[in-house]
């Protein structure tokens, strides 16, 4: 593919980032993704199925991973930030800084350091729902595929049994962090989003009960590589619930906490009630709403969903969540704004359905940038940044890779008209 | 709530609320955390959602006629919880004073009483009743019993007794009227009839107004619970020191031994429950000021009538110390009868105009607690 020497940047490497990368790459730009997680990839990587097609993301993910690897007008750094951007003579002097990822190219994920390592750490890809050691694969399909340490966790050359076992050479517990100097025509941030931290929301007991969990912890416990191996279960005693109850707004369009509306998270819940019925039809599935939200096409998903058995949709927002320790329950308490009456429902498990937050909503950006209330960014900022994907709103999957390649033809617009 | 009716919005009912402390009550999209998030709302037919929407749409029928308007202490818990700052706590207090002001027997003088600009006129009554009555004292001395060590050299101790009881009567005749017509709209308009003998329902109530039974229910504002209660018993204790006074004044007199016993219990009873007063009502005062913009800061309906209470107790407070202080007990002072007139014309205010002030919630409350005893609604 030709290169015509002008270097688009892109801040994120999640499904946003990775799409417009691979656009401006395609139309002859040279692309330099920043991804601050040890894999490309971002929330997308973490969900079992997406919209509209209900298939897992690793079939759209792959055709990206290898558009990446067939392009060498790419390169992708991972544990990696954008520190900083100095406009200068019509472009930006960008400085990367990397983190030491511990495990270099020579890394084969045999697998061998794994198995020797005597430390272990949370899981974040997985919310904390399992462990992995100190040195790990990211996920099944990570992009690289490579091990990393975890350096909070990792003891270093004191321990160093990874090192012994590595036939490859592959661990190096004295790598450093670098800075990277970048040249760049145009800057694209898609940065993406964090979900909502559910604990804030103190009387809907995430936290205190183990078997309130939040929508993306649902989507890895349906993953087939997730905790539970795609088993539904609840995380207090592995039992399959016989009735789940799924809390929309969970701190969303609440000036508590997220003011903005998702725009995903009822479509995000129709799919979990999918899930749940897939796994067994006679699970009870509850859902509590203040408006059911389906942007466009997905209204049909509404009809749908509301036609299943076993599935009832209750107009009323939780507002309670305790536990019947007796009966080994959880009792949410909503008033059914229909007929009037206060529902207080058991159920075997609860999913808050909280919102998107926009991961750069308090991060210090390196370049001059506006951002709305919500915190999410404006579309474009100083001379040659544009913003794409959730970073700027919130939405989903579909939406976001027709954003990231009008985004792409922006930065191109941008650099072509100089 | 499925049958078919049509609304006809009471936009000037709208506006009244949004006046008195309710600005927010548009803010609301019906989602109900506040119903569920609240201490003392029933399962049946829950609050505060159905009166946001109510408010909302100026229904001012259902709103005044509702007896969990009542129900509600404004403990603070939807507030805070409402994810749209509609404040529902502060919009039912608004509801209670339109209920206060729609079934005051005389509607104008609610009006006057509860907004900034009638004080002059409602406080002008008292003062030229008061000063006529201090006008015409000497001649009333000569002919009429007055109590030497009560001001009674300034202010005439029978036309005071006079004026009071009359003030008294009017204030139960509003409350009577005021009252019944509520529980009149409450059984037509509620789904439920009320069951259960009136008597034994109002006693049962009483038993949990005294300790704040429910007040104490609210998970915020727990100190609120405390303020009020001393200031109720404080009321409470005022009025037995009134009573006692009657007593002495017209049947015992001071000069007999129970007459000497019953001064002593007055002068006690009296100063604890002054101090009292000027402990509860100025926690309460402290609790409001305290409170922050997005909790809701009230109204004039709140203020002016919190203020009323303290200046009762301090003006009280001072006119007893000035007397005492000044040189001769039995001919006050020019600061001393100024600190008791306006003692007389702020107790004035309380009594004669309660039925009217926010103070007609002792009556309205007790009514709608009452109903929704019978209608079991809590």
């Amino acid at each position: 593919m030709s290169d015509n020497g002008k270097t688009i940047l892109v801040v994120g490497g999640g499904i946003s980032g990775m799409t417009t990368a691979i656009e401006a790459a395609e139309a002859g730009y040279k692309a330099v993704i920043v991804e601050k997680n040890s894999y490309l990839g971002g929330r997308v990587a973490q969900m079992n199925k997406y919209f509209p097609k209900l298939c897992p993301p690793y079939c759209g993910m792959e055709i990206n991973f290898r558009r990446i690897r067939a392009n060498a007008n790419i390169r992708s750094y991972t544990l990696a930030e954008l520190e900083s951007a100095r406009r200068s003579n019509g472009s930006y002097e960008a400085t990367l800084r990397v983190r030491p990822r511990f495990v270099n190219a020579k890394c084969t994920a045999c697998g061998e350091c794994e198995k020797v390592c005597p430390v272990e750490r949370p899981n974040e890809f997985n919310f904390g729902m399992d462990k992995t050691k100190a040195i790990y694969f990211p996920h099944d399909m990570a992009m690289p595929a490579r091990y990393v340490i975890d350096e909070a966790t990792c003891p270093g050359s004191s321990c160093a049994k990874c090192v012994a076992v590595c036939q490859y050479d592959a661990i190096e517990l004295d790598m450093q962090p670098e800075t990277v100097a970048v040249k760049a025509d145009a800057i694209v941030m898609a940065t993406g989003w964090d979900p909502y931290d559910a604990a804030k929301i103190d009387n809907l007991g995430f936290g205190p009960h183990a078997d309130v969990i939040t929508n993306v912890m649902m989507e890895r416990l349906a993953a087939g590589n997730g905790p539970t191996g795609g088993k539904i279960q609840r995380p207090s005693d592995g039992k399959e619930p016989a009735s789940v109850a799924f809390v929309q707004c969970a701190g969303s369009r609440d000036e508590n906490h997220l003011e903005h509306c998702s725009s995903i998270c009822c479509l995000a819940t129709f799919k979990h009630i999918a899930y749940l019925h897939e796994q067994n039809p006679e699970i009870q599935a509850y859902m509590f709403y203040i408006d059911l939200r389906a942007q466009g096409k997905y209204e049909s998903f509404v009809q749908s969903v509301s036609a299943q058995e076993n599935t009832t949709l209750i107009k009323g927002k939780v507002a309670k969540i305790e536990a019947d320790d007796a009966a080994g329950q959880l009792v949410v308490t909503a008033e059914n704004a229909v007929t009037g009456e206060k529902v207080h429902q058991a159920v075997d498990m609860v999913v808050l359905a909280t919102g998107m937050d926009a991961a750069a909503r308090d991060a210090t950006l390196p370049v001059s940038m506006e951002r709305e209330r919500s915190g999410f960014l404006l579309p474009a900022g100083s001379e040659g940044v544009f913003t794409t994907g959730v970073a700027k709103k919130p939405t989903d999957v579909a939406s976001c890779t027709q954003d990231a390649t009008a985004a792409a033809l922006k930065a191109i617009q941008t650099i072509v008209r100089r | 709530m499925s049958e078919r009716s049509l609304v006809k919005p009471d936009l000037n009912f709208i506006r009244e609320l949004k006046t008195a402390g309710g600005d927010t009550l548009k803010q609301c999209y019906q989602c109900a955390t506040c119903s569920v998030v609240c201490p003392q709302s029933p399962d049946d037919r829950p609050f505060p959602r159905k009166e946001m929407i109510w408010a909302g749409w100026g229904m001012k029928d259902k709103l005044v006629s509702d007896p969990d308007i009542w129900l509600c202490h404004h403990c603070g818990d939807c507030t805070s919880y409402c994810p749209r700052g509609a404040k529902p706590g502060e919009v039912l207090g608004a509801i209670r004073k339109g209920a206060i002001e729609h079934y005051a027997a005389l509607p104008g003088l609610a009006k006057a009483v509860n907004d900034r600009s009638g004080l002059t006129k409602i406080l002008a009554v008292p003062v030229v009743i008061l000063l006529v009555g201090a006008l015409i004292t000497p001649a009333l001395n000569r002919i009429l019993p007055y109590h030497e060590g009560a001001y009674g050299a300034f202010m005439n101790t029978w036309f005071v007794d006079f004026t009071f009881i009359s003030a008294a009567l009017f204030a139960i005749w509003s409350a009577y009227k005021g009252v019944t017509n509520m529980w009149a709209d409450m059984k037509a308009n509620s789904p439920t009839q009320p069951t259960g003998n009136l008597t034994e329902n109002v006693v049962a109530v009483v038993k949990d107004i005294v300790p704040h039974k429910k007040f104490k229910e609210c998970d915020v504002n727990q100190e609120r619970a405390t303020a009020h209660m001393l200031t109720l018993y404080a009321f409470i204790g005022l009025a037995i020191t009134t009573t006692i006074g009657f007593i002495i004044m017209y049947f015992t007199g001071e000069e007999s031994v129970v007459g000497k016993m019953l001064f002593l219990m007055m002068k006690f009873i009296g100063n604890v429950s002054a101090v009292a007063l000027l402990a509860g009502a100025g926690l309460l005062f402290i609790n409001r000021k305290s409170k922050d913009e997005k909790s809701g800061l009230g109204s004039y309906f709140d203020w002016g009538f919190l203020w009323m209470v303290l200046l009762v107790g301090v003006t009280g407070f001072l006119a007893q110390m000035l007397r005492v202080a000044g040189a001769d007990n039995h001919n006050p002072n020019i600061l001393a009868k100024a600190t008791y007139f306006v003692h007389l014309v702020t107790v004035f205010y309380l009594f004669a105009y309660a039925p009217y002030s926010k103070f007609a919630h002792l009556f309205y409350r007790t009514t709608g607690l009452v109903f929704g005893r019978m209608t079991s609604r809590q």
